[in-house]
């Protein structure tokens, strides 16, 4: 009998692992309390003061380019 | 004579004919002449205007390119100079991202512990005073290395504060909270070295409610230094709301190796090593259902010799954001202790919430939570607390405005200690 419930809990995880990683679309959660979420107020959008960024290639250049059209 | 005359006069006849004769062939030569004279100066003049006309081209074919050089030297001596007055710092690599990034969080809060009420300026200690640097490199070959530095820069925390300790709490204002150095890869995930969070770090606390700045399933970090009162004797106790109240959240941060996997529909399992013979693991789980979001953490550890006392330590946490607003969390955890004569400490604390825009630079989040804490700080101990809070958080501003009251409750065996009731009102800015 116990072998059976075991059997059933296991079986309930996996269905509901199962339920959990179909559909849905991917999302990073940010702790809140790890740094305020959203912009700053000097920092704007980034929400970081950028001291150096990569300069982007040509590549990335004409993707953005393609997004800002999208 | 007569005929003397006549022949004089044939003679000048013939010889003014004969003249004449000359006269006009010469004539024609010379219009033949001035006819070839002019053809070729009309060829002549043709290939002066023809000249003339190429050389005006060159002449704005060199005004134009004279001035793209001129306007090209303009743009780069420009940019020298915005160079040299924004960038203090410069990198010779293309693909680094250096950056400063940090937040400042005080508050007021008001303490009653039912013997005596007092007043604090704090440092909220839900989410801290830091500053920190985020460094990135974008190597070829698809790992992103990094590093991160974080201080916290707090004084007077209001975890720390208390009856006894009414200013100048905090013994140590700078305190080191991230030094870490990771290797990351989309495909085989991201091993991190140094201090920062273990694997079980935030495994309690997932919230996605908005109100997690001022009220979370950390109850001690809001006031967690008060202390209770014995309404019987009348006398401030030695026991502190932060010796009732814990979410047992992993292993916090320490000096650790840890491995991240990657995301794999939307599950990541983590492991870390730390100094003090201690281990974790974690699972978690991340996703969105068209706008409903749903995050969930579960953790293991064995602290070893950074939490005193305790064998294992269990944690999870779980919390649902709805598209209207509406939210839920719940978090819960268990202490086995090396004390087979201690009963486990055990917590447990739930939240509803609901989040909502009044108008279009900012949103509100309200919040109510519950939870109950045994057995920490001795058998049979039972904590208990509620609160109400609400978060205005203007984007622009880049600042919350926050807003919560606190009932803690402590049943004990044999004594009766007075709620402590605390209201904190402070606002946390982002630069």
């Amino acid at each position: 009998m116990d072998r059976m419930v075991r059997c059933l809990h296991v079986g309930a995880l996996v269905v509901f692992l199962f339920i959990c990683g179909c559909g849905g679309e991917p999302y990073t959660y940010e702790s809140n309390n790890e740094l305020k979420t959203g912009p700053g107020l000097f920092s704007g959008e980034d929400g970081e003061i950028t001291i150096f960024k990569q300069r982007p290639t040509e590549e990335k250049e004409g993707q953005e380019e393609q997004q800002r059209k999208e | 004579m007569k005929t003397k005359k006549l022949a004089s006069l044939a003679t000048g006849l013939a010889l003014a004919m004969s003249l004449t004769g000359q006269a006009d062939a010469s004539s024609t030569a010379d219009t033949k002449m001035l006819l070839e004279l002019k053809a070729m100066l009309e060829k002549q003049q043709a290939q002066i205007d023809k000249q003339a006309a190429e050389l005006t081209t060159l002449r704005q074919k060199l005004a134009g390119n004279t001035e793209v050089l001129t306007t090209k030297a303009s743009k780069e001596d420009v940019a020298k100079v915005t160079e040299a007055t924004d960038k203090m710092v410069t990198s010779k690599f293309s693909n680094v991202d250096f950056s400063l990034y940090g937040q400042i969080d005080r508050a007021v809060l008001y303490s009653d512990n039912g013997d005596s009420k007092d007043l604090y300026s704090v440092d909220n200690a839900n989410s801290n005073t830091r500053m920190g640097f985020n460094a990135g490199v974008d190597t070829s070959s698809g790992w992103l290395v990094g590093g991160r530095i974080e201080y916290g820069l707090v004084s007077n925390a209001s975890n720390d504060v208390n009856q006894n300790k009414t200013n100048d709490a905090t013994d140590t204002y700078i305190k080191n909270r991230w030094a870490e150095m990771s290797f990351k890869h989309d495909t085989y995930g991201k091993i991190s070295l140094g201090k920062g969070s273990s694997a079980t770090d935030g495994t309690a606390e997932v919230d996605l409610s908005g109100t997690d700045v001022a009220a979370y399933a950390s109850i001690a970090d809001t006031a967690g230094g008060m202390l209770w009162n014995d309404s019987a004797t009348n006398t401030v106790s030695g026991t502190k709301i932060g010796n009732v109240f814990n979410d047992f959240d992993g292993l916090g941060r320490t000096d650790r190796v840890r491995y991240d996997t990657a995301s794999f529909a939307g599950f990541s399992l983590a492991g870390s090593g730390a100094s003090g013979d201690a281990w974790d693991g974690a699972l978690r789980y991340n996703r969105k259902f068209g706008e409903t979001k749903v995050v969930a953490a579960f953790g293991a550890s064995s602290p070893g010799d950074v939490i005193d006392g305790v064998d294992m330590q269990y944690s999870g946490s779980a919390s649902v954001l709805l598209p209207m607003g509406f939210n839920a969390t719940i978090s819960g955890g268990v202490r086995d202790l090396k004390d087979s004569d201690r009963d486990d400490p055990t917590n447990w604390y739930a939240k509803i919430g609901y989040k909502t825009s009044f108008y279009s630079a900012a949103t509100t989040a309200f919040s109510i939570d519950y939870g109950q804490a045994e057995n920490l700080a001795q058998d049979d101990d039972k904590g208990k607390t509620w609160a109400v809070t609400a978060v205005h958080d203007i984007a622009d501003w880049g600042t919350e405005f926050y807003l919560t009251y606190r009932n803690h409750e402590l049943d004990r065996n044999d004594t009766d200690f007075d709620d402590i009731n605390v209201v904190m009102a402070g606002a946390r800015l982002k630069f």
